[in-house]
């Protein structure tokens, strides 16, 4: 068997890396064009979403064949968690000047980020949490010379079908023509009759449920623990900031120009300048671009 | 006359004797049953108590917490234990107090909490954190306030200069690039069994881990291994990604990979090498600990590391570290390095018998337990511990190999319960 070149597992794993970026940042990003807050707890939804999927794929209570049925349905119940998140603590800030109810979210919304670390470190312990393609009960396989983990494969396929979806999602629902209307124009958006709290709900709903998706993709690929929310948050915003903030496609270039970064960089550059690397491509993006990479 | 006044005398005399007999046993029983014991005055020996404040912080949150967040149950079962032993040292009874706050792996905050713990608690000893990081920007602390610092699972070259004297710790200078070296013993193993003719080493720029990292690149070299990838990264404790280091790995296809890092992050290393479908001969990691095992399950199977002790150590106190480990609810598999918390908290007690000896009119003084702390000669849960004037000490670590899901010692041959395997 002949192998692969390494550039062609490193375009796999590039994609992979910046899909999952992409997908997570998604959340973020839509709640951000949508609502006008920035949701500091949202790598912490991110993280407690992996954990959960961890807890239920190496669950003995639960027999293994339906043990993914389980975790697709934490993807809805995030929803459902997202939407009262809005409801209670959101949007009794909406009501303040845009200025103002950004700056209240970013402390509800931090507050939110430690109080969910402390209650899962204190409930379930801190060490980080991951699952393996063995526990998966999914082979290693090779196609044309690429030796690859099935559930990336697999990681890859849902992130590919979930940002089709979401994209026609935002195109095409009435919620979601809704979700941009208020993004372009909010005043507007009322004026035409949209429903702005309901919107605002639902969207945050849409939200934590990408970043219930985010976290089992993380925890499958790599690994999850009780205080990489925030940093997963900070990635987040660094994708869109790269990406821009124009529209839905913006994070998704964004995740994979960052994840490719980041891959490529410590692969033929220098590994230990890698991080550097990233920050450093973002920096000149934002010099060229300032509104991000598709922005007009 | 004669012979019955002696017969009189005789009947007199045991008639007396019967009633003396028969008053005798009445009182006796009730002064058993009716009256209260006299007193036995027993002159009670009034002992002064002293009590020994021992401070350190430990991570309850933040990157270092998978690795000692739990430290602060194993500090309240020895305290609970050394306290009923009753301690009596130079004609005062010891009492210790350990106190544990949260730094939440921030060296900020930790520097903040031992300037508290030094000044305003006022403890007698401070242990350090995890580990040489935050353990070096905390020794201004002990050094000015004079106040003997012993450091836990932090130590590097840096800290051992000569310049600091109120720092001691159990360590072998790990860092050197000999006998001493973290990994000496796992390549003496090697240079012993001669299977491996290639090595790579993957770091973390960190200190304790590019301690380790260069040593045993050294070392890996002495034995004539042949490095064909040695590579420190910055680290990443939110979602580090090794895509571009494994790709390069396969390319190179090592014999070892020694993984120079966190246990938690050189475990998320192999699954992630695993998922791109790159396994090596063996993996060697400077720590396991905390989720190594649970996150890799049988991928971890052969895997090789290091540690100061395992429960077929039979040197001192075994059987109460494993007590205390149990009534902590620990397990030695996850916290890998308490085991240099309990020889601490042995290196204290014996520096203070020490310093009762050598300084019976100040025993307690942090400056005498110091002197003592830098001279102790002494047996530990993990064999000898002789402290060198610097300040560090001989107590070093030997190799492990993880076989069917358990952790055995696979060398020297006087302490391995196992054969190492190996292709």
């Amino acid at each position: 068997m002949v192998a692969a070149s390494p550039l062609a597992e490193l375009v796999l794993n590039s994609l992979l890396l910046g899909g999952i970026y992409a997908l997570t940042s998604l959340g973020f990003f839509i709640v951000f064009r949508v609502v006008g807050i920035l949701n500091l707890a949202y790598g912490d939804f991110v993280m407690v979403g992996g954990l959960f999927a961890y807890l239920i794929l190496t669950s003995d209570a639960i027999p293994f064949a339906i043990r993914p049925v389980f975790v697709i349905l934490l993807i809805p119940l995030f929803a459902a968690v997202g939407l009262a998140f809005e409801r209670i603590l959101i949007r009794p800030l909406l009501s303040k000047p845009p200025a103002d109810a950004l700056l209240s979210s970013v402390l509800v919304t931090l507050g939110f980020s430690l109080v969910l670390q402390d209650s899962w470190a204190n409930l379930f312990g801190t060490l980080s949490k991951s699952v393996t393609s063995e526990s998966l009960g999914l082979p290693i396989i090779t196609f044309a010379g690429l030796t690859v983990a099935f559930s990336r494969l697999l990681a890859l396929i849902f992130i590919v079908i979930a940002s089709i979806f979401l994209f026609v999602f935002v195109k095409k629902s009435y919620i979601g023509k809704a979700m941009r209307a208020i993004s372009q124009d909010k005043e507007a958006a009322t004026f035409l009759g949209v429903n702005l709290p309901r919107t605002s709900m639902l969207t945050f709903g849409l939200g934590t449920s990408l970043a219930a998706v985010g976290g089992i993709l993380l925890v499958i690929i790599q690994s999850v623990a009780p205080f990489s929310g925030l940093p997963l948050t900070v990635k987040a915003l660094a994708v869109i900031v790269l990406g821009g903030t124009g529209s839905i496609v913006g994070p998704l270039i964004g995740g994979i120009a960052l994840g490719s970064a980041e891959i490529l960089s410590a692969f033929y550059i220098d590994p230990y300048w890698s991080p550097g690397i990233a920050v450093i491509i973002l920096v000149i993006v934002l010099l060229l671009r300032p509104t991000g990479l598709l922005s007009r | 006359m004669t012979a019955r006044r002696r017969a009189v005398t005789t009947i007199a005399a045991v008639g007396l004797s019967v009633a003396l007999l028969v008053v005798g046993l009445a009182g006796g029983y009730f002064a058993a049953v009716t009256t209260t014991p006299p007193q036995v005055v027993e002159k009670q020996v009034e002992l002064p108590t002293k009590t020994i404040k021992i401070g350190m912080t430990i991570s309850k949150s933040g990157p270092f917490a998978p690795l000692d967040s739990d430290y602060d149950k194993f500090n309240k079962a020895w305290q609970d234990w050394i306290n009923e032993q009753n301690l009596v040292i130079n004609n005062t009874r010891v009492k210790f107090e350990v106190t544990s706050l949260d730094d939440s792996s921030d060296p900020g905050k930790a520097v903040q909490l031992y300037t508290r713990l030094a000044t305003q608690d006022k403890v007698d000893i401070l242990v350090s954190p995890y580990s040489a990081d935050i353990g070096l920007q905390l020794i201004p602390i002990a050094e000015q306030n004079q106040v003997p610092m012993i450091m836990a699972e932090a130590s590097t070259a840096r800290m051992w200069t000569g310049e600091n004297h109120w720092i001691s710790t159990s360590m072998v200078p790990y860092w050197e690039k000999g006998t001493n070296g973290w990994s000496a013993s796992y390549f003496q193993m090697l240079e012993s069994n001669k299977w491996a003719k290639t090595i790579a080493f993957v770091g973390w720029d960190i200190t304790w881990a590019s301690d380790d990292h260069k040593s045993s690149v050294a070392l890996a070299k002495q034995i004539g291994l042949d490095v064909v990838y040695d590579v420190l990264l910055q680290p990443n404790f939110a979602n580090p990604d090794f895509t571009a280091q494994i790709t390069t790995l396969k390319g190179l296809n090592p014999d070892i990979v020694y993984l120079s890092m966190f246990g938690p992050f050189s475990a998320i290393f192999i699954k992630q090498a695993n998922d791109q479908g790159f396994r090596p001969k063996e993996w060697h990691s400077i720590e396991w600990g905390a989720s190594f095992l649970p996150t890799l399950g049988s991928l971890a199977e052969g895997a090789t590391s290091e540690i100061f002790w395992t429960p077929n150590f039979n040197f001192y106190q075994t059987d109460i570290f494993k007590q205390l480990l149990n009534q902590a609810g620990m397990d030695w598999k996850v916290w890998q390095w308490i085991e240099l918390r309990m020889i601490i908290f042995q290196m204290i007690v014996q520096a203070l018998h020490d310093s009762a000896i050598r300084n019976p009119s100040d025993p307690f003084s942090k400056a005498s337990i110091n002197d003592a702390l830098h001279k102790l000669q002494m047996m530990t849960i993990s064999g000898p511990l002789i402290t060198q004037p610097q300040g560090y000490g001989t107590v070093g670590l030997v190799p492990i190999q993880i076989q069917n899901g358990k952790i055995v010692t696979i060398w020297p041959t006087n302490l391995a319960d196992a054969r190492y395997v190996h292709p």
